[in-house]
């Protein structure tokens, strides 16, 4: 159960009212009511997901007194092929996870032409309830999925360890040295191949990174991940905002990615989209890396937009290709250069127009 | 099983018993009302269904706000009216951009579109304990400063509503200030059973603020204004083009790729000619009453619908050189829409379809 501003105002107490109809037998045996106090007026759709998060161990969680050799993964506000993707990772490194919330197979389900009303895919409630015995949890995304990771570790002592998303070479290499030492595992050779792939590809591609001027719009967990990232290649993420309240902590933590960069940075927490351009109208930038509403200020300024984040209403793939892990590191470069070289080609003078490029 | 099979197998009357079995005692007598098969009985009397009642909890409905009904539908389109949300962000938010509308803005001289904006104040919790008030004036000032709009609007969702704020106060004063058209609506999500209570209100307010305030006669002979129609997808902008075809001059539309200016003068058009009746009726009425203006109820659905609707306007104006045009229009536009039937006809013949 979400709450509303107009419930919120009214002052609706929530598990009084849930506690009530158990009491009154409303609710049947084996059936449950969760609640997440989400009120538009606090913070922003994060909070509400963050707060979601956090209920399903406020309300499930509980530990048998053993811990089993099971690790939680909270993947944070993830598309649900990055959610599949993370435990791909782990399942390669041998590693039985529960992962919460789960929206791989639900919201990228296939169309079977048979009417089921609960998809195949999703955590399930005995899951919800083991996530207390496991023997330690890693969570992806300090906003998102912090505060679940935290409440599972006071309520049922399981240790927590809290990352960035697993975005990127290094974002990935913690992701899953964390894996590694938590479960006290290898990491296989089939994890390692993948991870060379994408160093190839960084470095073959390197050329087109260089210097290219970044502006991006985005979720506070995405933009910190996405930030060491670019810079990582050698790009310059010079403007950056987000519509979500993260914190004096988070925009530290978010100036410390860019202060060696070679240009001057413009960041506003919480800021929005007008202001970005604003920004971009003053001095452009090569690319913008945001949700769809930014394919306004990409048309009205000519700059290449690469769609990434939420929401993305007018493009698919991003339920079925991961943009996490070191696989979706690569498709992420990917998009990068053929964004960008999309844009050489269209420019490009029958003089300089190059085939191989 | 075959198409045939299921339509035998499944009789109407024999649907809605199955549906309405489902439910519990309760809700099912609630229902029952709301699923009617369409029999004209004998005595050409057509069932009556219910609407415009609660949404009964535990159905899944379709059903927008109050909010939705004034901001996303009725005054969504416009494109030189600041538009903004005084609420939390998400009702700003989810109604921006959602509902396709489109529209041309090199239409106007001075090229305003705020569409593509989303202006909202953005309420924190701060405000819904010590009131929005002051942050709503901020919000218009700004606007102001920014854009220089003609006019703007001013929208109150379901927290406004509950701790008070007066947005038509602030418009007041602000309007007092800066000289400009400024008009709020109480629109609070939680008012009436759906989204139907919000175009009722957009339309008091649109026919209290705007319409009347310009006197203009623009040149034309037969002048119409086009109420709801909201060109999703651009459908307004087709209609506009056979409209000027037939030599029918459109003064405004209702709100479809619409402008301020449009609105304040559509008192001096001829005849409004009514799309969506849900939506906008309202101001059709209040223009009758006020302004003796006829209205009619047209359809533009299908080319035959569209045919049928300008022999509906040119009969009302009863010029014989109207008509004839309209005549020369629709001859010489079907044969294109024929061709186009016969294409595809064969492929959809005898196929049996539902609609929602």
């Amino acid at each position: 159960m979400h709450t509303t501003c107009l419930s919120e105002t009214i002052g609706d107490d929530i598990p009084q009212i849930i506690n009530k109809a158990k009491a009154d037998g409303k609710i049947p045996p084996g059936r449950y009511v969760i609640h997440a106090n989400t009120p538009s007026y606090v913070g922003s759709h994060v909070t509400g997901f963050s707060n979601m998060t956090k209920a399903m161990v406020d309300y499930f969680a509980e530990s048998n007194g053993h811990k089993n050799k099971v690790i939680n993964l909270i993947p944070g506000y993830s598309e649900p092929s990055d959610m599949e993707e993370i435990r791909r990772i782990a399942s390669l490194m041998g590693i039985k996870t529960i992962m919460f919330p789960d929206t791989s197979g639900v919201l990228n389900g296939p169309l079977t032409g048979k009417f089921k009303m609960y998809p195949e895919g999703g955590v399930t409630i005995p899951e919800l309830k083991q996530a207390g015995s496991s023997m330690g949890t890693v969570a992806m995304g300090r906003l998102a999925s912090g505060p679940a990771a935290r409440a599972l570790d006071a309520k049922c002592k399981v240790h927590c360890e809290i990352l960035d998303l697993p975005m990127g070479l290094h974002g990935t290499d913690m992701f899953v040295d964390m894996l590694r030492r938590m479960a006290g595992v290898n990491v296989p050779d089939s994890l390692t191949l993948e991870r060379g792939q994408m160093v190839d590809v960084i470095s073959d591609m390197h050329q087109y990174f260089y210097g290219k001027k970044v502006a991006i719009a985005g979720d506070p967990d995405q933009l910190l991940a996405l930030a060491k990232f670019l810079v990582s290649i050698d790009m310059y993420p010079v403007y950056m905002v987000s519509g979500t309240p993260a914190g004096k902590k988070f925009e530290a933590s978010l100036r410390e990615v860019v202060k060696d960069l070679p240009h001057e940075v413009k960041i506003k927490i919480p800021g929005d989209m007008f202001l970005l351009h604003q920004w971009i109208k003053n001095e452009p930038v090569d690319l913008l890396i945001g949700n769809t509403y930014l394919k306004y200020i990409a048309k009205d300024e000519d700059i290449p937009l690469l769609r990434y984040g939420f929401p993305i209403f007018d493009r698919v793939g991003h339920s079925y290709f991961p943009t996490m892990g070191y696989k979706g590191g690569i498709r992420l470069l990917e998009k990068i250069t053929d964004t960008l070289l999309d844009r050489k080609d269209r420019d490009a003078t029958d003089i300089n127009m190059e085939l191989v490029m | 099983m075959s198409v045939e099979d299921i339509t035998e197998e499944l009789s109407p009357e024999k649907v809605v018993s199955e549906l309405i079995a489902k439910y519990p005692t309760k809700v099912a007598r609630k229902r029952a009302k709301q699923i009617v098969i369409n029999k004209v009985g004998g005595d050409c009397e057509v069932p009556e269904i219910q609407s415009n009642v609660r949404t009964t909890p535990g159905l899944i409905g379709q059903r927008g706000c109050c909010y939705a009904g004034c901001k996303g539908v009725v005054l969504g389109p416009t494109r030189d009216i600041v538009n903004i949300t005084h609420g939390p962000i998400g009702c700003g938010f989810y109604s921006w951009l959602t509902r396709r509308n489109q529209t041309d803005a090199d239409q106007s001289p001075d090229g305003h579109n705020f569409m593509t904006y989303c202006f909202s104040t953005d309420m924190q919790d701060e405000q819904i304990i010590f009131g929005g008030e002051k942050k709503l004036k901020q919000a218009i000032q700004e606007a102001y400063d920014l854009f220089k709009p003609k006019a703007i609007g001013v929208f109150a969702t379901c927290p406004v509503g509950l701790i008070g704020d007066d947005v038509h106060s602030v418009c007041r004063e602000m309007k007092e200030k800066l000289g400009i058209n400024i008009f709020g609506f109480s629109c609070e999500g939680y008012k009436g059973v759906s989204q139907s209570a919000g175009h009722h209100i957009a339309n008091n307010g649109v026919f209290t603020h705007v319409v009347g305030t310009d006197d203009t006669v623009r040149e034309g002979e037969f002048k119409i204004n086009l109420l709801g129609e909201y060109n999703i997808g651009g459908d307004a902008f087709e209609l506009e083009r056979i409209f000027e075809k037939c030599g029918i001059t459109l003064v405004s539309t209702f709100s479809g790729n619409s402008t301020v200016e449009g609105f304040a003068n559509a008192h001096t058009a001829d005849l409004n000619i009514i799309m969506c009746h849900r939506s906008i009726n309202y101001v059709a009425e209040m223009m009758e009453k006020k302004y003796g203006l006829p209205w009619i109820k047209v359809n533009f659905i299908s080319a035959a619908g569209t045919a049928k609707s300008l022999r509906k306007i040119a009969a009302y104006f009863g010029d014989q050189k109207l008509t004839d045009r309209v005549e020369a229009v629709i001859a010489e536009e079907m044969p294109a829409v024929e061709k186009a039937c016969a294409e595809i006809a064969p492929a959809l013949r005898a196929k049996k379809l539902c609609c929602l």
